[in-house]
């Protein structure tokens, strides 16, 4: 029996360590809550930082999960600047980067992951990665009207930030190693659809190309490309993805894997240890699958919840692969996985137009639902793939 | 035990992740905005419920339990 002795110490402090807590209150967890996060600031929502906070629409409160008052009605504490360094699991209990030891019942590891930095451009100055609220500040004070921007990898925080920046009155231009943005996940001929779309917008593009060389000290000045081409820049960003927040956990005798490998319910193989988050590689059967999306998190922290609380999830786990992105105004959402080869059925609009919805079929299903600015067409069509149900390609 | 369900329809911006966790519940307006089909439901649904709260990218759903 759970009693307010126990203790579940969260190792992070965004959505997957805050989601968590909330659960697990929700589920009348009577112990004490503990957070550790390692930013200077209360929990806050990340979207937001390549859209309306980028622009200076937003500040740190709006943006906040959950304000002082909330937590404290919660009794969930928060230690802020308190990043974790290793785990003991015989003792239970976790490192602080300050030498200090933090006692728990249960773990949940929710540390996130870190953007990725080319290596070669890590000495520049005018070079920005964007995954915290301290990168989108420094972000913000380079996107002055008029300045060039350069920013490598086409993916969502590459396009999100393009399109916002465009907003904001530079001139920017992406580089992106495949044919198309968005290739891996899209196919190439949806990819090519949202490239025209930004390139309606003002955005430029630089597909199929790599850095070659940098130019400038200390602050970059151009970039050479393996394409053969240069740009001029007055600022960089780097959107090539992510790496988890895991080398705290090297010699803790877990398995890291991509992340922290748990199960579908977020269970490592120590029953004391959980995972939520960016930080967690899923294995379900012989597949890894790297959390990577905003609802993945939130549902993998309601299961983590349930699990520590000895109310396991029992009905089936599905992992829609839902995700979202807020573009030049207009949403994206997409669920499901493209086929190699898809068949693509047009609900309404086309890629020449500023919204559309379609759906990409083998030859007898609905693998995935693509859609832009089509809130209602997403929502009828995404709806069984939601559900893990199979849905019939239509017939032509 | 019911489970009575709030939403703050001016925040909502139609992601339909409620809808997707409990349709019986949940609707989107002819504006793109939530609105409630049921306002009480059994206990029997807390799961899908919390399921909604929780996949709000805008926090516009709450519960109380009476």
């Amino acid at each position: 029996m759970i009693t307010q002795a126990d203790n579940v110490v969260i190792a992070g402090g965004g959505l997957a360590a805050v989601r968590t807590a909330q659960a697990l209150r929700d589920l009348k967890y009577p112990g004490r809550i503990t957070l550790l996060s390692d930013e200077a600031c209360l929990p806050y929502d990340r979207p937001p930082l390549s859209k309306g906070y980028l622009q200076g629409k937003a500040n740190a409160e709006k943006i906040r999960l959950a304000s002082p008052d909330k937590l404290a009605e919660l009794n969930i504490e928060v230690r802020l600047n308190k990043p974790v360094s290793g785990l003991d699991r015989n003792e239970r209990r976790v490192r602080l980067a300050d030498g200090t030891w933090v006692h728990y019942g249960q773990l949940v590891v929710a540390t996130g992951a870190r953007p990725i930095m080319l290596e070669q451009l890590r000495p520049f100055r005018n070079v920005h990665v964007l995954r915290r609220i301290t990168d989108a500040d420094a972000l913000h004070a380079a996107l002055i009207p008029g300045r060039r921007l350069a920013i490598i990898g086409a993916g969502f925080i590459g396009l999100e930030i393009a399109a916002t920046a465009t907003e904001m009155g530079c001139q920017v231009t992406l580089i992106e190693a495949a044919k198309t943005p968005l290739a891996a996940i899209l196919g190439m001929q949806l990819g090519e659809g949202i490239q025209r779309w930004h390139e309606r917008k003002g955005v430029r593009f630089r597909c199929d190309a790599k850095l070659a060389k940098v130019i400038g000290d200390p602050f970059v000045e151009a970039l050479e490309l393996t394409d053969g081409t240069s740009l001029q820049v007055d600022v960089v960003v780097v959107g090539i993805g992510q790496t988890p927040n895991i080398e705290w956990l090297a010699g803790s005798g877990l398995e890291l894997h991509r992340g922290l490998v748990c199960d579908a319910l977020g269970q490592t193989t120590d029953p004391l240890v959980f995972g939520v988050g960016d930080a967690v590689c899923c294995r379900v059967g012989s597949e890894h699958r790297p959390t990577r999306h905003w609802t993945a998190t939130t549902e993998q922290a309601r299961r983590v919840a349930g699990a520590i609380c000895g109310q396991p999830e029992t009905g089936p786990i599905f992992e829609d692969n839902y995700f979202w992105s807020d573009q030049h105004g207009s949403r994206l959402q997409f669920v499901g996985e493209v086929p190699t080869d898809p068949r693509l059925v047009w609900v309404s609009g086309s890629p020449s137009e500023d919204r559309f919805a379609v759906l990409c079929c083998t030859a007898e299903h609905v693998a995935a639902v693509f859609s832009l600015g089509s809130v209602r067409d997403f929502l009828v069509h995404s709806m069984p793939l939601r559900r893990g149900e199979r849905v019939a390609a239509p017939v032509l | 035990m019911t489970i009575r369900i709030r939403i703050e329809p001016t925040r909502c911006e139609g992601f339909g992740n409620c809808i997707n966790a409990a349709p019986d519940i949940f609707e989107l307006d002819a504006d793109g905005r939530v609105c409630l089909r049921k306002e009480t439901v059994g206990d029997d649904r807390i799961d899908v419920v919390r399921r909604a709260v929780y996949d709000c990218p805008v926090n516009v759903i709450s519960y109380t339990e009476e």
